[in-house]
């Protein structure tokens, strides 16, 4: 089963997409915190990208293609024209630098990095591709 | 959505929040909390906190890095399991203060004051 949903880049707009990945997720006998972490991952990436390659202008957009594969995988595949941002080569900063430093930000990727199995990025003609992919069994 | 009620309890001012604290929600919590970190002991009741992004944790780690070196206090409390996953996840679990319940969360705050 997959599904596509095409989010506007508002911060606003990130409740409507935690309500979206709960609903195609429901089906799924999973734990409360892995779904809960799944929508998390989801939320810090369109936040991010929202905030960093769009700067939260609403008349721009995301799409966001789920794949569940063999009941045994899912993935989060998220499209945008722009200058990417390749999460992928991102060197996180350590909890304890965050921490002294009092930081705000610098936490949302460290967790799509430990909720996630693969995070992979690549970028085509000003197209940008982000996949996020969990193992997870989904009975 | 998130509603945040603040109560005076002296010495404490007391933050409810209700809902979720995302990247847009997040700034209402900033706010009200650089208001209440700077009148004292704060305890942050997180029972109806239904979901919690690192915005909301930077929120709170900042906070409580400037409470700590002000000697103000700040303690949170009442974290459901799944928001309580969260800050493990991250491991600031390890560094914020975090109590069980209201009378233990004051608890931590006498002891940390004196």
């Amino acid at each position: 089963m997959n599904h596509q949903y095409k989010i506007p880049c508002s911060l606003k707009k990130l409740e409507d997409v935690r309500a979206f990945i709960r609903s195609v997720l429901a089906p799924y006998n999973i734990t409360k915190i892995d779904r809960n972490n799944i929508i998390l991952a989801v939320d810090e990436v369109c936040a991010n990208l929202m905030i960093h390659s769009h700067q939260c202008n609403e008349n721009e957009f995301i799409e966001l293609n789920i794949y569940i594969k063999n009941r045994s995988e899912i993935t989060f595949e998220f499209v945008d024209i722009g200058v990417g941002f390749n999460i992928s080569n991102y060197q996180e900063p350590s909890i304890k630098d965050i921490v002294n430093e009092g930081k705000k930000g610098g936490l949302g990727l460290i967790l799509v990095k430990k909720i996630m199995d693969d995070i992979n990025f690549s970028t085509k003609n000003n197209q940008n591709t982000c996949r996020l992919t969990k193992k997870i069994n989904l009975k | 959505m998130l509603e945040i009620n603040k109560i005076a309890d002296p010495p404490f001012q007391k933050l409810i929040l209700i809902g979720e604290v995302d990247a847009s929600t997040s700034i209402q919590l900033d706010q009200m909390m650089e208001e209440v970190t700077s009148e004292g002991l704060v305890l942050i009741d997180c029972t109806h906190l239904a979901y919690i992004s690192s915005a909301g944790l930077g929120v709170f780690n900042a906070y409580f890095q400037d409470a700590e070196g002000s000697g103000n206090k700040l303690v949170l409390y009442g974290l459901s399991e799944k928001i309580k996953s969260v800050f493990e996840l991250v491991g600031l679990d390890q560094f914020l203060s975090i109590a069980e319940n209201e009378d233990e969360a004051k608890k931590l705050i006498n002891e940390s004051s004196v």
